[in-house]
């Protein structure tokens, strides 16, 4: 008994879960990719908040601080930059 | 201005007797606001605070810890370098994971098939690049997360006791002193070939007090690092002994 791939992605492709998501995904793909984008950034703000707060009041050197900042910020927003082109441009 | 080696990171040592001599030596200000920014604190509480040029870096360097007008910061010592390589390689391993998964499965004929004509089976570029951008992003942060870790746990060692101060999370600090005069015995403890070779490891202090133990865990140069405490241990004893008793 030989393995059928098309008989076995038929099987997949009549699976009505998977059709479902697959319309509300391209139906509201625009949405979906710009509540992504606050999410992450939201979680991004909220923890960069935390770990400025426990850098400057336990940290000791300043300019460990403050190498620590710039390293970390400027990461970041390339990163956030890259994120906000790429949603723009789906 | 004095030249003091003082100790930033496990592997350089600093004995007060300038016994031991370092390589680089580092030019610090005897009274520069790092090393005496434990002393501002009380300075500014003990004047009224108006004039006093560090009031307003209080908030700011502060560890929550006071120190006696009589005590000074000998070493401060974080955890071996390696230490944090070790938390790191587990980061990054779990950071290229997704990227093998999808090598490696997204080649089989079968599963990509399935997601023909779907919207997430023709991955186009920017597509691509939102999803590796968010999970670096995350990545870049958890990455943060465990440096700061690091960073604050933290060993003071001064004259009269040792600072252990250990961020356990966000939000969570430990801090225990530990007083010279009562050190009674301190052991070091180096395993295997990394440590051997890193000259990292860990010490074990024996008290006299509630806690008869505390370890210094992933300390670099672990034997220099316990003769300074065991110098500083005798003479804490020898000036305890030189105060006459109050009848």
């Amino acid at each position: 008994m030989s393995f059928n791939a098309n008989e076995f992605i038929t099987l997949f492709k009549s699976f009505g879960l998977t059709e479902s998501i697959d319309n509300i995904v391209s139906n509201n793909a625009n949405n979906i990719i710009w509540f992504v984008f606050f999410a992450v950034f939201a979680f991004f703000f909220i923890y960069s908040l935390i770990l400025i707060y426990h850098w400057f009041k336990y940290g000791g050197g300043l300019f460990a601080i403050w190498l620590a900042i710039i390293v970390y910020f400027s990461v970041s927003f390339i990163l956030i930059a890259a994120i906000y082109i790429s949603a723009i441009i789906i | 201005m004095s030249i003091i080696n003082p100790i930033r990171n496990s592997h350089e040592v600093f004995k007060s007797s300038q016994e031991l001599k370092l390589s680089n030596p580092v030019k610090v200000r005897e009274n520069s606001p790092y090393t005496n920014s434990l002393q501002n604190k009380r300075h500014a509480s003990a004047s009224n605070g108006t004039n006093n040029p560090y009031r307003k870096r209080r908030g700011i360097i502060s560890n929550g810890i006071n120190l006696s007008p009589d005590e000074k910061i000998k070493i401060t010592l974080r955890k071996h370098w390696f230490i944090l390589l070790k938390d790191i390689f587990g980061l990054i391993i779990l950071y290229i994971a997704p990227f093998i998964v999808y090598l490696y499965f997204f080649d089989n004929a079968v599963i990509t098939e399935f997601f023909n004509n779907k919207i997430y089976a023709r991955p186009t570029l920017p597509i691509i690049i939102f999803a590796i951008s968010i999970w670096t992003l995350i990545a870049w942060i958890k990455l943060f997360t465990i440096w700061t870790d690091y960073y604050l746990d933290v060993w003071f060692i001064t004259n009269k006791r040792i600072i252990d101060i250990e961020q356990k999370g966000f939000f969570r600090r430990e801090i225990s002193t530990f007083r010279m005069e009562r050190i009674q015995d301190i052991t070091i403890e180096i395993k295997g070939i990394l440590q051997t070779f890193l000259d990292f490891g860990d010490i074990h202090v024996q008290t006299a007090g509630e806690s008869q133990e505390f370890i210094i865990r992933g300390i670099g140069h672990p034997k220099q690092i316990k003769e300074i405490i065991m110098h500083q241990s005798d003479i804490a004893l020898e000036d305890r002994n030189q105060i006459p008793a109050i009848n």
